[in-house]
């Protein structure tokens, strides 16, 4: 009897080591799978060099603008050690402080911009956005029918009153009474026309839109984690390895200028920009939003953004609204200016005017 | 040994339960809409934002801003600028 209940005690000790070892190597297995997707998620695939891969320490950072300056340098040590290991080049990440007296501000003279994409491309190879798979661009070019804007002279003595379905009151008809008044319509607007397009189209003619920088940012409120903000200089900036990719400033946004990674951006090694700047173009990661900051890396150092350099026929300009004497205060006081949804009362810092 | 067989049955019949529940939830998982896997559906992802885009910009109409907006826009920028800083 006692031998049987010995034997059954071992047999049980034996089905409950079998259930530990099985519960174990399935607890094993289970955590080296979560380890190994999350690896091949957030580790570029064609590096083996263990100093590309997001260490803890970066995982467990703080937010950027409440560490202290040491923190802050361990920080950029670390990143400019991965992004060197992962692009095969010396990549620097700046920390360079906003000017002080400068609010930053854009004008684009819709009259002068051909639609070339030169803007579009300089900024891609400038900020260090994902080429292919998916492509990530900051600005996007519109192509809107001439007929859209405003008046037109040849049409102004055309037209005369009408009576309608409601009664005899004198409603135009004819000539310029289904044109827009004194304004730009973006009606049948596209932004996918091929870059082997000749521009400019006369028929057309072309808005490129981005980042409008506004001065009331409604995505900056909606981040929950206040991962995206305002600078001193009043461009609107994210701090990459804070963001937790909730995509709520997508959708606050009312001129959808943000951009969120849906996959590991894909950048080669020979066209990564290696001069970067930490709440600017230094290469992002999968799950995170990205957007124009008036390439703050440039600016930041009393440069010109990268699209304005690129245009052609000197569509843009940009300076310092606090400075009477800027070339964006003078379009300000001496053209037609134009600014997107300014019924939403966000204030862009981001002005169009016709020359 | 009965009772140790029952154990080792009810244990197999446990494994068998999680195996099932394991399979369901992968199964499931496909079905249901999750995280971008495939460079497919990533790049489908991108091109619907970039299209959102283009809807918020379309059939909008501006209007010039006449001397005074001008002024009361600057004066905001400025104010609220001014703002931040204190």
């Amino acid at each position: 009897m006692s031998d049987d209940k010995t034997g059954t005690k071992n047999i049980k000790d034996d089905v409950n080591t079998s259930r530990r070892n099985f519960l174990k190597n399935v607890g094993v297995a289970g955590a080296a799978a979560v380890v190994s997707d999350n690896a091949s998620a957030n580790v570029p695939e064609e590096t083996t060099n263990p100093d590309a891969d997001i260490t803890a320490d970066e995982w467990l950072q703080g937010h950027f603008s409440l560490m202290s300056d040491k923190e802050k340098q361990e920080a950029i040590g670390r990143l400019e050690k991965r992004y060197s290991a992962k692009y095969k080049k010396k990549t620097t990440v700046a920390n360079t402080p906003a000017p002080e007296g400068v609010l930053f501000g854009y004008a684009l003279d819709i009259s002068k911009c051909i639609g070339c994409r030169r803007c579009v491309h300089a900024c891609v190879k400038e900020n260090n956005q994902s080429r292919e798979n998916p492509v990530v661009q900051w600005i996007q070019v519109l192509k809107i029918p001439k007929g859209n804007l405003a008046f037109k002279k040849d049409k102004l003595y055309d037209g005369y009153p009408s009576s309608s379905a409601m009664g005899d009151y004198g409603i135009q008809v004819g000539g310029n009474a289904y044109e827009p008044v004194g304004g730009l319509s973006t009606e049948h607007a596209d932004s996918y026309y091929s870059d082997d397009e000749k521009v400019p189209d006369k028929n057309f003619f072309y808005v490129p839109v981005q980042c409008q920088q506004c001065e009331k940012p409604p995505c900056v409120k909606a981040c929950p984690v206040r991962a995206t903000f305002r600078d001193p200089n009043g461009v609107v900036v994210i701090d990459y390895n804070w963001c937790i990719g909730c995509r709520m400033c997508q959708l606050a946004c009312p001129y959808q200028a943000r951009r969120f990674n849906w996959g590991e951006p894909k950048l080669s090694a020979e066209e990564m920009n290696p001069k970067t700047h930490y709440f600017g173009n230094r290469p992002r990661m999968r799950g995170v939003m990205e957007k124009c900051t008036f390439c703050l890396q440039r600016t930041r150092e009393g440069r010109n953004p990268a699209c304005l350099e690129a245009c052609p026929v000197g569509a843009r300009k940009f300076g310092n609204l606090l400075d009477p004497d800027s070339e964006v205060r003078k379009v300000l006081a001496t053209k037609k200016v134009f600014r997107l949804k300014d019924e939403m009362s966000t204030y862009p810092k981001f002005f169009y005017y016709i020359g | 040994m009965k009772k140790a067989e029952n154990s080792k049955r009810s244990f197999l019949k446990k494994m068998a339960a999680a195996v099932g529940f394991v399979t369901a939830a992968g199964y499931l998982r496909n079905l249901l809409p999750t995280r971008a896997e495939s460079i497919q559906a990533i790049n489908e992802n991108c091109v619907r934002d970039e299209n959102k885009q283009k809807q918020a910009w379309l059939q909008k109409q501006w209007e010039p801003m006449t001397d005074s907006d001008k002024k009361q826009m600057l004066d905001e920028i400025i104010k609220s600028h001014d703002n931040y800083r204190a």
